[in-house]
């Protein structure tokens, strides 16, 4: 099984690519600190959303329900569906229904989450991502590697190259003006032969029973409003109560994600055009296990901006890929354990627990306190590389008794002070590749101590 | 599947924490500056332009005369602009549509947006695929922050509405901004 | 008068003497008796981070049976006293436990809200660097993350400001993280490297000739990479240069 340290190192190897990785990525979480500062009230707006949140959380049955009702009364069809296998069927029965034979669809993680493209493709229906991000890594066939920016670990010579292989754009075409001129063209077309169209889901509003989208590029609208037939796929846990709470959390979302004040389009969907279908389908699949750990469940309380992806230092350099998972980045790491604790047990450990996810998290989820109790249960279930476990077991037994500590420490010194540096240095010293061990000092603090106070006392 | 329904919220049940209240959302501070001058800063560095002081005749001729080219229009205020498309045979009719023109009911300062209802879209798809959208709004109804214009709104939602902040964009090649994405490469707000 | 009680971290101990001795006379100068509990191991945070918490247990019983008896324990790390602070809920919250995770306090943390520190008699003409170390920062609340949108404060700031002939060099990235993680740095060695040498580079561009840090951790970590990169930088602990004087 291969870890995030490994897939990291692979990114690494190119580091004028992790450079720009990077200080693209931070200059976003710059656009996100300017945006969020010019709101006075910020701090206030993540107390709120946290609050609706947890209230969300607790109610969680009942919003359902009266979103259900009013949904229905909207003429939306509601579909429940338990897992990412069930949900998948759902929308290739609705497809199917329709005898839909094209599907458009605008950015959705939850899709993403259930595999849904590949899904229907082996059922012989073509599935547009619609997305300038996802449009390009459909094409690369490659997974997103951000939620917000899902083509950000691509150059745009790799997407000019791409774009001139797909879409048959002239050679050495780099400028993103004029790819995504080109996109654009192609998909207008796409658009417009839709069977159906299907969105994700960034707030589902229990009162009156319809659901927002947000989109910078308008391509969730150009879908649903062209197809006859509009499916929205969401997780359970997207629903708020009111739409008052709409307030808190669109000033939220944008300015977390990208620093804009709000996206170009935040679409409001209650009822389906006259003589066209609405469906939703709301989604399980390991939510509610999620909401049963009391540790853990305030990690449904995430909108998906990003932010705690931009502003970590490790997914800045290691890239959404190497953490092999649907949602990347610090909120991917205490997501993905519940789904897989095995395949997964490497991604709580991607992190030196700085907290910057935290704090910057717009709903306040404690990310970084979550990833050290997924280290916890992760250990405590055996998935622990053998070595580390022997080596912390040892280390809490040294620590443990004084004397023993202080000899080996002093035994210790003593030896890294007279070895020969390429003994030091060897093939184990993963410190060492790039770092100078600490020079021994002749005596430790505790030494000195007893020679320097203590008035000689032992 | 009716019975997933049920295991899902039975799930919940067993689940879910111990209830704890909704917030209450407080009146937050207003600027005291005009609300739209800054909805046309902010409008402005999102990609949108402003022009207001213009009667409504004015906003027609200064209207052709920004988009000369524009052939298929649509309009619901003939005082401002005729139409010469049909929306009766549906959506896929208006996919050369260069110009609509489309009237806003509530403009928010902070963030550049105008809410948009169905009212005003006999076809929801006119303002994304228009070329060029242009929005008309009352600069009455501008007001400071989302929370206010949703009380404005109100609790019962249209069939459909949008707020609308600039014209389309992406950033997804390298994070370099394209005005126009798969909608309107540009966005004027009319203030009247 | 006030018993204090000197927590020197496990590393600290065996090879940054000099910082614990700097600490140490820094508080004695301020008029505070210290005493060093001579049994005195480790916090447990480098098995407790690593997921091994019950590998911690005996480590952070032995420190409450070191340091429970003072009225402050104060520690040259804000990552040691965090984790007492934070993750001793191991422990059974006996009136010892609860007291320890009550009394324990970072140096600067200690400097400012307990012995409200307002003038230093220290001097130190370089250019300074300060790398704020994160769980001093976003755990205890040193100063406030960039994050977050309140006024611009640090504890530690403070107290550099009270150091004569400091230089104060600004940085791009005031608080972004130098990539040690305790089993981190060698679990992800890449990243853990990377992350390293571009805060070395942030603080270099800005003519730092020291860097400091309230965790010493941190800048083993960098003091590591300097080194290998034969680097004139040095890194010094906040104590040495609050404790430096003109002789």
């Amino acid at each position: 099984m291969i870890d995030h340290a490994t897939r990291a190192k692979r990114f690494n190897a190119d580091e004028k690519k992790v450079n720009w990785h990077d200080e693209t990525l931070w200059f976003v979480r710059h656009k996100r600190d300017l945006s969020s500062k010019g709101i006075p009230e910020w701090e206030q707006l993540r107390e709120l959303a946290a609050a609706i949140k947890a209230n969300v959380l607790s109610h969680l049955d009942e919003y359902l329900l009266e979103f259900e009702k009013n949904a229905i009364a909207n003429g939306i069809q509601v579909h429940w569906a338990k897992n990412a296998e069930e949900h998948n069927q759902i929308v290739h029965q609705i497809i199917q229904k329709v005898k839909g034979k094209k599907v458009v669809k605008s950015k959705s993680m939850l899709t993403e989450e259930c595999h849904l493209n590949e899904y229907l493709e082996e059922r012989q229906i073509e599935v547009i991502d619609t997305d300038l991000g996802e449009r390009i890594i459909q094409l690369s066939k490659e997974a997103p590697s951000h939620i917000v920016m899902p083509a950000i670990h691509m150059k745009k010579e790799e997407v000019g190259d791409l774009f001139h292989e797909k879409l048959g754009t002239p050679a050495g075409l780099y400028d993103p003006q004029l790819l995504t001129a080109a996109a654009r063209e192609q998909l207008r077309f796409r658009f417009l032969q839709a069977d159906v169209a299907l969105t994700g889901v960034n707030f589902a509003i229990a009162e009156t029973g319809g659901f927002v989208v947000c989109t910078n590029e308008g391509n969730a609208d150009m879908g649903v409003h062209l197809a006859p037939v509009h499916i929205a796929c969401m997780g359970i846990e997207k629903l708020i109560p009111k739409v008052e709470h709409l307030g808190v959390f669109l000033r939220l979302l944008a300015r977390s994600a990208t620093g804009q004040p709000i996206t170009a389009y935040s679409s409001h969907f209650r009822t389906p055009r006259p003589g066209c279908e609405m469906h939703i389908v709301l989604v399980d699949n390991g939510r509610t296990e999620l909401l049963g750990r009391p540790d853990f469940r305030k990690s449904l309380n995430c909108i998906r901006c990003g932010a705690c992806m931009n502003t970590c230092p490790i997914y800045r350099r290691s890239g959404g890929h190497s953490y092999d998972y649907t949602i990347p980045g610090p909120i991917g790491s205490i997501l993905s354990p519940n789904i897989d604790m095995r395949k997964h047990s490497s991604l709580p450990f991607a992190s030196t627990l700085c907290g910057s996810c935290s704090d910057v998290c717009p709903v306040k989820i404690d990310i970084h306190t979550q990833l050290y109790k997924w280290r916890q249960i992760i250990a405590k279930e055996g998935h622990l590389p053998a070595s580390k476990r022997w080596s912390m077991r040892m280390a809490g037994w040294l620590m443990a008794h004084p004397t023993l500590f202080r000899l080996s420490g002093k035994v210790g010194r003593r030896i890294l002070s007279i070895l020969p540096r390429q003994l030091v240095y060897g093939r184990w010293n993963e410190w060492g590749k790039a770092r100078e061990m600490p020079p021994p000092p002749a005596q430790s603090f505790h030494d000195w101590y007893l020679n320097n106070r203590n008035n000689g006392k032992k | 599947m009716e019975k997933s329904k049920e295991t899902i919220l039975s799930r919940i049940k067993k689940s879910k924490p111990e209830s704890t209240p909704l917030p209450e959302i407080p009146d937050f501070a207003i600027p005291s500056s005009d609300l739209s001058l800054l909805f046309a800063q902010t409008l402005e560095k999102v990609g949108g332009r402003v022009v207001h002081g213009l009667s409504r005749e004015e906003v027609g001729s200064a209207i052709r005369k920004a988009f000369p080219e524009a052939r298929h229009c649509w309009s619901d205020t003939p005082d401002v602009l005729e139409s010469n498309v049909s929306l009766h045979q549906g959506p896929h009719q208006l996919e050369n549509l260069d110009l609509a023109v489309v009237q806003g009911e509530i403009g928010v300062a902070e963030n550049g947006a105008v809410w948009v209802t169905e009212a005003a879209l006999p076809q929801r798809v006119l303002a994304f695929i228009t070329l060029d959208l242009i929005l008309l709004l009352d600069k009455n109804q501008i007001v400071w922050n989302m929370h206010q214009a949703y009380q404005k709104i109100g609790h019962s939602l249209p069939g459909f509405g949008i707020f609308i902040s600039g014209p389309s964009k992406t950033a997804d090649i390298e994070q370099s901004l394209v005005i126009g994405a798969q909608g309107p490469t540009s966005l004027t707000v009319f203030l009247l | 008068m006030m018993k204090v009680g000197l927590f020197i971290p496990c590393y600290v101990d065996q090879f940054y003497p000099q910082v614990a001795i700097a600490t140490l006379k820094l508080l004695e100068n301020l008029g505070v008796t210290v005493e060093y509990p001579l049994q005195q191991t480790c916090c447990g945070q480098p098995m407790a981070n690593a997921g091994c918490e019950e590998d911690s247990v005996q480590a952070a019983r032995l420190f409450v049976r070191n340091f429970h008896h003072f009225d402050y324990i104060v520690s040259p790390s804000g990552s040691c006293s965090l984790h007492v602070e934070e993750h001793y809920d191991v422990l059974d919250p006996t009136p010892e436990v609860q007291k320890v995770r009550a009394n324990i306090y970072e140096l600067t943390e200690f400097l400012i809200d307990i012995l409200q520190v307002k003038t230093l008699d220290a001097y130190f003409p370089y250019k300074v660097g300060y790398h704020a170390s994160c769980h001093g920062l976003r755990g205890l609340r040193l100063g406030h993350a960039s994050e977050l949108n309140r006024p611009d404060f640090s504890k530690p700031h403070q107290l550099l400001h009270m150091v004569k002939g400091i230089e104060l060099v600004p940085l791009d990235r005031p608080d972004e993280c130098c990539g040690f993680g305790g089993t981190f740095s060698v679990s992800e060695e890449a990243i853990s490297v990377k992350m390293g040498k571009d805060r070395i580079a942030d603080h270099s561009r800005h003519g730092a000739e020291v860097i400091t840090a309230a965790d010493m951790s941190c800048l083993m970590h960098l003091e590591g990479l300097l080194r290998r990169q034969n680097s004139p930088i040095k890194v010094m602990h906040i104590a040495e240069i609050l404790n430096a004087t003109q002789n």
